[in-house]
């Protein structure tokens, strides 16, 4: 099988329980939402993502949403669900 | 240009008073009534409790600023949506549920009309604010799940709204459509 991976530097933002921070790291863009979330899940709990406290559940970002942003800098946000607002 | 704010609840009420002053028209639709609830997390005084929300945020922003505003105390539903979105410039959503959020993407991506949502995140923990583009509509997780409806989310609250009406003004100055997220910690435009 012919598989075409696109690695690059991506700036993931990453929002636990109100905390929030920035993690760069190089992966393919294309990877899906499982693969995104796996990398957050080991990036906080190895104190890697300065604004996050380490002390992370298992699948803690199981019902979260990945935005994805392909400008000059490739940027995903693993964020909570937003359904909120009026 | 015309500015419709649909939804004048938590997010919509606040950025619409942050935004008072943009020297544009501005118009609210919401059918909703304020509810004593209501005083703890919208931008609304005891004397508009009954009232239709987007009436009472016309007479507010009258009597306090001399601002005047269109409001509109109805439903935004599928037979209506043409007459209210029409001749609007610029969409924007604060819509509290899937369905109304829904209605409005499919009208702003068939219409071409420029758009700007908000959400916030059960709890308070998160906000965006997401040129529609970019914006993903998210349903609740389970209904009747926790909201931002008590007392003690003001502070998140207030900075979506306010980062949303920073983005309504970065649009008017030269179109730039900017995106927020914004924890109870800090606000990143992008």
């Amino acid at each position: 099988m012919n598989y075409e991976r696109n690695i690059m530097n991506v700036l993931i933002n990453i929002t636990w329980q109100g905390q929030s921070g920035n993690y760069l790291v190089n992966m393919d863009a294309g990877s899906d939402d499982n693969t995104i979330k796996r990398v957050c899940e080991e990036a906080v709990r190895a104190g890697e993502v300065p604004g996050i406290s380490p002390a992370l559940p298992k699948n803690a970002f199981a019902n979260f949403v990945i935005d994805r942003f392909h400008g000059e800098q490739t940027r995903f946000v693993v964020r909570p669900k937003v359904p909120f607002g009026s | 240009m015309k500015i419709l704010f649909c939804g004048g609840g938590a997010l919509g009420s606040h950025a619409l008073f942050v935004a008072r002053d943009f020297q544009h028209d501005l118009s609210v639709v919401d059918f909703d009534r304020v509810e004593t609830k209501n005083l703890a997390s919208q931008w609304f005084v005891k004397q508009m409790l009954g009232k239709n929300k987007a009436t009472a945020l016309k007479m507010q922003l009258l009597n306090f600023y001399d601002v005047k505003i269109q409001d509109y105390a109805v439903k935004l539903t599928s037979l209506n949506v043409d007459t209210l979105l029409a001749g609007v410039d610029l969409v924007v959503d604060c819509f509290d549920n899937a369905e109304s959020r829904r209605l409005v993407q499919d009208y702003v991506r068939t219409k071409q009309k420029a758009c700007v949502h908000a959400g916030l995140a059960a709890n308070g923990e998160f906000g965006v604010v997401r040129w529609d583009q970019d914006f993903v509509i998210d349903e609740e997780t389970a209904p009747g799940q926790a909201t931002c409806e008590g007392r003690g989310f003001l502070p998140i609250i207030l900075r979506v709204g306010s980062s949303l009406a920073a983005s309504i003004q970065f649009f008017l100055d030269d179109r730039r459509q900017v995106n927020w997220n914004v924890s109870p910690r800090n606000a990143e435009s992008f």
